[in-house]
């Protein structure tokens, strides 16, 4: 079934790419394609992952991808639309396309639509990713690592977590950037077993509350010298056994105006807290990563990463991980990375990961 | 009891910021952003001091690469007019600017919304299949129309009509000031092309397709380009080719943007004798250029540094 969904999609993709040339009024048509090799230098990491992607393989809206699974593979194909719907609305679509022990898979990653008839807010309605925090929002192809942090994919399972809702967005008109967002959920109709680990272990899954709100407040300020900085405060509540989950992301960025010479330096702290019910526990963590524009066409990365246990002091797991990325044009790249963490049994275990990145037809610049 | 206490005070907080943020609502001046520098300079020309004018890039930044951040769409927020270069400069940037700034009259369509690039008659528009094999390319043509001073009279007459049409009150003083404009550009442009003819250059080479419709107003060749494709860095080949081609034909008038790095070029320089010159191509470059005039007269300056070099090569 998976593979007629695809058939049907290309079709389309095919069915519209010539008439782009002869109707503009036809929707933006773009492709992001990775392509991953990943080798782990650990027999019990590598158990570990197999076992793991039999576990995602049992999912139907976040089927376990060739992330986890040593050796080369298609990581993700994803095919978007954009366009203005009419003077009111535009729309966006984005399918994507996972290859898992050999066959492929389709998802619906976001599909909204969006006013533009509203002055100061924005309103949405559709299946997209809410704003929980910094990373989850962001497609595959541009985290920050090939991987996301610890805490993210122990919530909300590697590609993050989508919902099918509304969101209101109100950019205030105080001297900084400051914008509010309202995002609710309501899904009682969807199968436990598509949901991702979010707000609820999968063997306890009851479907006990199916509406999730999200209330996200973003804050940018221009500093002197070339610097920003970011704060973001991210608050869900509701679906299964969460009750709270609080995030707070900082962002110190730093950039050359001498364009002879680009260089860039981003700063990103991210903690994470997912208060779910007494018999669940808590889950926290903590990612620090540093992103560095050394010349025009490379980036150098490195990335510290903490699940927490019930202090501070109490590390459950660590992450370290560095990138080295080479992008020739805006359109390609190619990402090496290597991640060192302890297993669950103390021993400290390796990986090494290559990625090409790729994008056909339109670029949308992404969110900053 | 604890938790009705907690909302009643983040209901009071909201209550409090939203108060603030109204607060901040004002009427006044017509407000416009231009997406560059030297957008800014032509509309100032015009609306003086009756209008409040920013820009979202700096002079000494490369529109082709620029991260939509949202200190732009605060400025855009504020914005009742945005002008901006168009044929796909900033394609990569400010369509979310504008959707980011969450204001309707800036939006596709709306009165405030001006595409500079309507104005004038584009060079280089591509012909048939297009694709990225081409390099960073303009499929709609060349960009860096703002070069000739002929259409930057053009836009300069799109913009004062765009400008009455929003603020008619200021129409006679729009008009005046579009005439002197225009006169000045006309009586600068004789001495300009006398200048840049003393100069004896006819044949130029440029880093990027950036000074195309000031080379075609001025009569002078494009004799080759060092980006061998738009955006994508010369190959040792290319620039092989070039050197030879420049020692048969003894080009040594070499001209770049002050976006690109002048070491990339460091083995014509060590090849054959050279003259580069690095010049702005926005208002507020490296070179601290106050406004379109100066500008321009940078231009020309550096045609005649090209020319004293050449001369002084042939004594």
């Amino acid at each position: 079934m998976k593979n007629y969904n695809i058939l049907i999609i290309f079709c389309f993709v095919l069915f519209i790419q010539p008439g782009l040339a002869v109707n503009k009024t036809n929707p933006d048509i773009g492709v992001n394609l990775l392509l991953l090799g990943k080798k782990t230098f650990s027999k019990e990491d590598k158990e570990h992952e197999e076992h793991k992607g039999h576990e995602h393989a049992d999912h139907e809206d976040h089927a376990g991808h060739s992330h986890s699974s040593d050796g080369f593979s298609v990581q993700e194909l994803e095919v978007f639309f954009i366009s203005n719907i009419d003077p009111y609305w535009s729309s966006q679509i984005y399918l994507g396309i996972h290859s898992d022990q050999g066959s492929f898979g389709l998802d619906l990653e976001e599909a909204y639509m969006e006013s533009l008839f509203i002055p100061n807010f924005t309103f949405k309605a559709g299946k997209f990713y809410p704003f929980l925090g910094r990373h989850n929002n962001l497609h595959t192809h541009y985290y920050p690592f090939i991987d996301p942090p610890l805490i993210n994919e122990e919530i909300f399972g590697f590609h993050g977590w989508n919902g099918t809702g509304l969101s209101l967005a109100y950019l205030t008109p105080l001297s900084w950037y400051s914008e509010i967002i309202l995002q609710a959920f309501y899904m009682p109709s969807l199968k436990l077993n598509s949901l991702s680990k979010l707000f609820g272990e999968e063997k306890h899954l009851e479907h006990k509350n199916p509406l999730a709100t999200v209330l996200f407040f973003k804050n940018f300020w221009e500093l002197p010298s070339n610097f920003n900085f970011e704060l973001d405060l991210s608050y869900a509540s509701g679906m299964n056994h969460l009750k709270h989950l609080f995030d707070v992301a900082l962002v110190l960025r730093w950039e050359s105006m001498e364009n002879v010479k680009p260089q860039k330096v981003f700063w990103t702290t991210e903690w994470m807290k997912a208060m779910k019910d007494s018999q669940l526990g808590n889950i926290e963590g903590v990612s620090s990563y540093i992103q560095w524009q050394v010349l025009k066409n490379w980036w150098v990365e490195g990335r510290a990463d903490y699940l927490l246990g019930k202090n501070w002091s109490d590390i459950e797991k660590q992450k370290y991980s560095f990138l080295f990325l080479f992008a020739p044009t805006e359109y390609s790249a190619i990402r090496l990375q290597y991640d060192t963490q302890v297993s669950d049994h103390g021993e400290w275990i390796h990986g090494v990961s290559i990625q090409s990145n790729v994008s056909l037809g339109v670029h949308p610049a992404h969110l900053y | 009891m604890k938790s009705l206490f907690l909302s009643g005070k983040i209901i009071k907080f909201f209550f409090v910021y939203f108060t603030m943020c109204l607060s901040f609502f004002s009427e006044g001046k017509l407000k416009i952003l231009t997406s560059t520098t030297s957008l800014k300079s032509l509309t100032e020309l015009i609306a003086g001091d009756r209008v409040e004018l920013n820009s979202i890039l700096r002079g000494g930044q490369d529109p082709h690469f620029i991260s939509p951040k949202p200190s732009y769409m605060l400025r855009a927020r504020k914005s009742q007019l945005l002008i901006f270069i168009g044929l796909d400069l900033e394609v990569g940037w400010l369509p979310s600017v504008i959707s980011g700034s969450k204001n309707l009259k800036i939006q596709e369509g709306q009165p405030g919304h001006l595409d500079a690039s309507q104005f004038i008659k584009a060079l280089s528009v591509s012909e048939g299949k297009v694709d990225r094999f081409f390099g960073d390319i303009h499929p709609y043509g060349n960009p860096h129309y703002l070069l000739d001073p002929l259409r930057a009279v053009q836009v300069s007459l799109g913009i004062t009509n765009k400008l009455i049409e929003l603020d008619s009150q200021n129409k006679d003083y729009y008009l005046v000031n579009h005439k002197k404009f225009e006169t000045k550009i006309k009586e600068n442009m004789k001495l300009w092309r006398k200048r840049i003819k003393d100069s004896g250059i006819k044949n130029l080479v440029s880093y990027h397709s950036s000074f195309e419709y000031f080379l075609e107003t001025f009569e002078i060749n494009l004799f080759g380009l060092i980006e061998e494709k738009p955006g994508i860095a010369p190959s040792a080949k290319h620039i092989m080719n070039l050197i030879k081609k420049m020692k048969e034909n003894q080009i040594s008038c070499i001209m770049m943007s002050s976006f690109y790095s002048p070491n990339k070029i460091g083995k014509i320089k060590n090849s054959i004798p050279v003259h580069i010159e690095v010049v702005d191509t926005e208002v507020g470059g490296i070179k601290k250029v106050k406004d379109y005039f100066e500008l321009i007269e940078a231009f020309v300056q550096s045609f005649e540094k090209c020319g004293t070099f050449v001369k002084n090569q042939k004594l």
